[in-house]
């Protein structure tokens, strides 16, 4: 055992002193602690903007409170008044920070038409946004399997190319020869994982519940798929360079036209319908009802709102509650656009699951993000949750529009407060289908290598 | 003049490629890929032009048969802008992607770009998507550098490099050779792509460009000094590595660093160098100035307007104006509003600039992001022709609502709040019209890209001479 260790070490020693190898730890360790420091960092910003979108609407509040004349209608008020409704994010969002680029979790919305304040983004530069984000999960799912792969290729190979094959065989057991330099790879390869995890786990203050555990699973077993993949390719008979090419290639192919062609696949296969027609419908069911009987534009909303049927809109002269139902009914007029354009959402979402599940790697990430709830499901709950925000808004304000309550007669510190979304209850679970595909396909990796390179390492 | 000795090494060069099985296999899969990609891209954005055209007649069509109103009405009321795929764009979708390419121009407000693509988008999507550009940009590279990375260390590896040389060829000669052969390997694969491009800009052009021939020569001439850069710099690490081995894993970290490292970091530095307000920081200072103005921007005062008109025409009363003095107030507020927009969207747009600069010098260290510049520079999907089109857009609504108000104005009176105005002036407020930047303002822009690439092909050609001439033979 003591030998065997002293083997261990003495490999270890060698791989580190190789300079490519050593340059290639030390970007990575640098990269990986640098993606946790700033997933960290992420994670503290969505929190301080969070408070400052509180202070931001206190402010404006007060702001309003004190320009206006008391006896001004609250409807008057509310056409400027901003309510924030921010989701706070996961400590996993700093390891997978997935859409978060795109999207904006810091929604700020009015009474008016919600369908047109739904879609607000971050104001990111859009160069910058195409070029693609560095995050721990796009180091540890893209970047470590080209590390794996380059300590990995030449296992055997550099051992017959270099003479010392044979040495081996009338000396040593092959196979255990193979076990102790693998060996030591994985620990080397366990190393670069480890630290930069620890130090994102540390600094985003993940606790280790079944999210973060499942992330850790997923994280190990995509790195054992690729020790595996190499390990299949490596035992055979191939040269260095040929090996080196295979997996490359095999990399290329999972990391990069994999997921490309799925999102290809999946956006002609789910079109989203006319992308235009929600927004152009919103306006023209708003802006019509400037020509149509006030009473008629009650009706629509007495029929969303029965509760609110016995009360009457006067004809003749400008009402809040008329406008603020003028708006819902351009949310009416939306609403069918707007749904199909979810249904769609949510189909892409799950058919990118499901089919995710054949290219392992894939399936991983798509599952960390899901975990970290920065993909586009929880992107929808969030919009769901702002929507339940606006409705429960519009329950609260609406007798005082009705009444058209002065502004000093209005209970402010009772309006509803924003409730996030709900975390998928499911998304612990998500972790285990990706799991299985990359079990299923690290042990199919090694029994097709072991089939087409013959009688392993002889 | 070609000299014999080269013309053979390229022959040899060029079949050895092309009987090796791997290789085959390896281009046939990217050409397959690049024409897929060419072919969808097309597609889509014909599709996509067809859409916007509709939907700009559709909004249009809107706006004329709004019926009658009061101007102020109908600047509320409002339109939509579309901006046009350029002809090119099918190359390379740029960041269309992620600014959108619809705004609704109104009354009071400069509204931002809707419907981007990559909203829609699952995850999967966040390494890359499938399009011309991508494939020029990492697969071609890649497929270089495993054509190449033997051609000099493999001809040592088995021991023919000495006897070669020992024929009396050149070493200039023989990796000239080598270049052109394997280049001819490659021209295969992309004459093929480029008729495929230059035919389906030609016959049916998915949308308008300045000068489209002009700016595919120039995206072709580009892709070609990156490539050449690609088989030069290949050529260099294999007459200098040990082996073969050697040679491709240091190709293959290049490639790494140059398509997914370098580009990732350069988005983190610009960042770090250039930050930006969060959405919700900006919303809230546009809200604040809007509301109180700052210490050089006054908001309009009615009272003191209307002032200003009655001494102006000699009046007494605000109703005895021959002129509506809310029309001149809504147009007093539009410009203190445009200039609010102006200090903080041109604030933002520049920081954007600033960040862009700062991404495209990490160029010096990786060629992909020049090239990548340049070529959204010139498929006309790049940030700066979007913030081109975007300020033709706020052009065009400052404009409306100038002759909104105006007609509002001149047409009615103070206190008259029934004036209703129709088709006629509808009508005859001109649609947009929208002219692509021209090629030279493009390249203008794009001038570090320029220099950074030409100096990359310039400089790895110097390196792979002098590697050659150094080479060892065993």
């Amino acid at each position: 055992m003591r030998a065997r260790l002293r083997l261990l070490r003495l490999d270890m020693l060698r791989l580190t002193r190789s300079t490519g190898v050593g340059v290639a730890v030390v970007l990575l360790l640098a990269i990986g602690v640098y993606t946790a420091w700033r997933g960290g960092r992420n994670i503290e910003a969505a929190e301080s903007s969070a408070v400052a979108a509180e202070t931001g609407y206190q402010d404006q509040l007060e702001y309003l409170l004190s320009s206006y004349p008391l006896t001004t209608e609250a409807g008057e008020v509310l056409y400027y008044l901003a309510f924030p409704a921010p989701q706070p994010s996961l400590p996993l969002a700093g390891l997978a920070r997935g859409r978060t680029e795109v999207e904006t979790a810091s929604l700020r919305i009015r009474l008016l038409a919600l369908e047109g304040q739904l879609y607000e983004h971050e104001t990111v530069n859009p160069r910058l946004a195409a070029a693609g984000d560095l995050d721990l999960a796009f180091l540890l799912i893209a970047l470590l399997p080209l590390f794996i792969i380059a300590l990995t290729y030449d296992l055997v190979s550099s051992e017959r190319e270099g003479g010392t094959w044979n040495l081996v065989r009338l000396f040593a057991r092959p196979r255990r020869l193979l076990a102790l330099k693998l060996a030591s790879r994985v620990c080397l390869v366990g190393a670069v994982v480890a630290v930069p995890v620890t130090v994102a786990a540390s600094l985003a203050g993940l606790s280790l519940d079944g999210r973060a555990g499942w992330a850790v699973a997923l994280i190990a077993l995509h790195t054992g798929f690729w020790f595996a993949l190499c390990l299949g390719v490596a035992s055979g008979r191939r040269s260095s360079t040929a090996n080196a090419m295979i997996l490359v290639g095999t990399w290329v192919a999972l990391t990069l036209l994999a997921p490309a062609a799925l999102s290809l696949a999946n956006a002609i296969l789910h079109p989203v319908p006319e992308a235009l027609e929600l927004t152009v419908r919103q306006r023209q069911g708003y802006h019509e009802a400037w020509d149509m009987t006030k009473d008629e534009t009650m009706q629509g909303f007495f029929e969303d709102y029965p509760e609110w049927s016995d009360r009457t809109v006067p004809e003749d002269v400008f009402t809040w509650s008329w406008y603020y139902a003028m708006n819902h009914r351009g949310d009416r007029a939306a609403r069918e656009a707007s749904a199909a354009y979810r249904d769609v959402l949510r189909e892409r979402e799950g058919w990118a699951r499901r089919w995710s599940l054949l290219v392992p790697p894939l399936a991983a990430q798509l599952a960390l993000d899901r975990l970290a709830a920065t993909d586009l499901g929880a992107q929808l709950a969030y919009q769901d949750a702002v929507r339940q925000h606006h409705e429960r808004l519009k329950t609260y304000f609406y007798p005082h529009l009705f009444a058209a309550t002065p502004i000093n007669a209005v209970d402010w510190d009772g309006v509803p407060v924003f409730e996030p979304a709900a975390l998928e209850e499911g998304a612990t679970r998500a972790g285990f289908p990706a799991a299985t595909a990359l079990v299923l396909a690290s042990i199919l990796v090694l029994a097709a290598g072991a089939r087409l390179s013959g009688p392993r390492a002889d | 003049m070609i000299r014999h000795s080269i013309r053979h090494i390229v022959r040899k060069e060029f079949t050895d490629v092309l009987r090796d099985g791997r290789f085959r296999w390896c281009s046939v899969l990217v050409g397959a890929l690049l024409l897929v990609s060419l072919g969808h891209g097309w597609v889509q954005a014909r599709e996509a032009q067809r859409e916007h055209a509709a939907a700009q007649a559709t909004a249009r069509d809107h706006w004329e048969s709004q019926g009658e109103k009061n101007p102020h009405s109908a600047a509320h009321y409002g339109i939509y802008a579309f901006k046009p795929r350029l002809a090119l764009s099918f190359v390379d979708e740029g960041v269309d992607p992620y600014t959108g390419t619809s705004v609704w121009l109104e009354a009071h407000r400069q509204n931002d770009f809707l419907l981007r693509p990559a909203q829609d988008a699952t995850s999967a999507q966040r390494v890359g998507a499938l399009t011309a550009a991508q494939v020029l940009q990492h697969l071609v590279p890649l497929l270089i550098i495993l054509l190449t990375f033997g051609a000099l260390a493999g001809e040592r590896e088995r021991g023919t490099l000495r006897q070669l040389l020992a024929t009396g060829v050149g070493r200039r000669d023989l990796a000239l050779g080598k270049a052109l052969g394997i280049a001819g390997a490659l021209g295969l694969l992309l004459v093929p792509a480029a008729a495929v491009g230059a035919a389906a800009l030609v016959v049916g052009s998915p949308g308008p460009a300045a000068s489209p021939v002009a700016r595919a020569a120039v995206l072709a001439v580009v892709y070609l000094v990156y490539f050449a850069a690609f088989v030069a710099l290949s050529l260099a690490v294999s007459a200098w590595a040990r082996s073969t081995r050697t040679a491709l894993v240091i190709l293959l970290g290049v490639w790494v660093v140059n398509g997914l490292v370098a580009p990732r970091v350069a988005v983190d530095l610009s960042k770090w160098m250039h930050p930006t307000p969060s959405a919700l920081e900006f919303a809230q200072t546009v809200e604040r100035e809007m509301a109180t103005g700052t210490e050089d921007i006054i908001p309009p005062d009615r009272d003191a307007l209307a002032e200003r008109l009655m001494a102006q025409y000699g009046v007494e009363r605000v109703e005895d104006l021959p002129i509506n003095d809310v029309g001149a107030y809504l147009q007093e507020s539009e410009e203190f509003g445009n200039r609010i927009f102006d200090r903080n969207y041109g604030a933002l747009w520049d920081t954007f600039e600033r960040q862009g600069v700062v991404h495209e010098l990490v160029a010096v260290a990786a060629p992909l992001l020049a090239v990548r510049a340049l070529s959204m520079g010139l498929a006309g999907t790049d940030v700066e022709q979007h913030r081109h089109f975007a300020s033709a857009a706020e052009t065009y609504r400052r404009d409306l609502m100038r002759r909104m108000n105006g007609d509002l104005t001149e047409n009615s009176r103070s206190g008259d709040f029934s004036y209703q105005a129709g088709a006629e002036l509808w009508e005859s407020t001109p649609p947009l019209r929208y002219d692509a930047p021209t090629l030279g303002w493009v390249l203008g822009n794009r001038f570090l890209s320029l220099v950074v690439l030409g100096g990359w092909l310039a400089g790895t050609i110097l390196i792979a001479a002098a590697r050659v001439r150094r080479a060892e033979v065993a």
